[in-house]
């Protein structure tokens, strides 16, 4: 017996798949949107951080 | 991502579904989980698609990555016990799922990383340096496991009654020997 032919008999009742290349497509961008916003929330975090610190730092 | 970008994505998941879940499936051993660990690996290569230089390895890294690490989370080790559906007995004639269990039962008797190793060379034709990339250690190392998980399975396959045979598996042996 041939691997090939060893491992497609292991995998031959494979079930249909669940999720489809448009599912997978819908979650990236989903994954992407929650990744830029979290960018931008660590950047404007890092702002108000800089200006707290600017506002304690500057002699009154 | 554009639209010629997101085209090529798509081509991408399209031809590779199957195979990475080839891959999942023979590592940890389950199609839920193994269709887990590639949708997974598939989202997450989405937001890089761009970046990333050979995407068929860096997915295959992920899906193998995730594979092992379903296979050791504890509620995956759980089963329970009474809430499935009994199941039903159906007459083999043929002997195909007799034989389908028997080789599982062989290929399972193979630790996963060496299983991994020689699906990744012997079934999806990776070379050494590429198969030592997804499994994350050296070429050496890369081809100890490889040589490991043939001669193992080769020992379990024995006991079946079954010969591992095939021209690359003797140009392996012979080169490694």
């Amino acid at each position: 017996m041939q691997l090939h032919d060893l491992v497609d008999a292991v995998t031959g009742e494979e079930p249909p798949m669940a999720r489809t290349a448009d599912d997978i497509i819908a979650s990236g961008r989903r994954a992407e949107r929650r990744r830029r916003a979290g960018f931008a929330s660590a950047g404007a975090a890092g702002l108000v951080l800089v200006a707290v610190a600017g506002a304690f730092a500057l002699p009154t | 991502m554009k639209a010629e970008d997101e085209q090529a994505f798509r081509e991408f998941v399209t031809s590779e579904m199957a195979s990475l879940r080839k891959l999942a499936y023979v590592t940890c051993g389950n199609w839920h989980t193994a269709e887990d660990a590639v949708a997974n690996a598939l989202i997450k290569l989405y937001p890089r698609w761009r970046k990333v230089d050979r995407p068929d390895l860096y997915v295959k890294t992920m899906v193998y990555r995730a594979a092992i690490d379903e296979t050791r989370r504890p509620w995956r080790r759980e089963r329970s016990a009474g809430d499935a559906m009994p199941d039903v007995v159906v007459r083999d004639p043929a002997g195909s799922t007799d034989e389908r269990m028997r080789l599982r039962a062989a290929l399972d008797a193979v630790p996963a990383r060496q299983r991994a190793a020689v699906v990744l060379r012997h079934y999806l034709g990776l070379s050494l340096e590429d198969t030592a990339g997804v499994l994350d250690c050296t070429v050496g190392t890369a081809k100890s496991q490889v040589s490991r998980g043939l001669a193992k399975l080769r020992e379990s396959l024995a006991g079946e009654r079954i010969d591992l045979t095939g021209k690359q598996m003797e140009e392996w042996t012979s080169a490694v020997a």
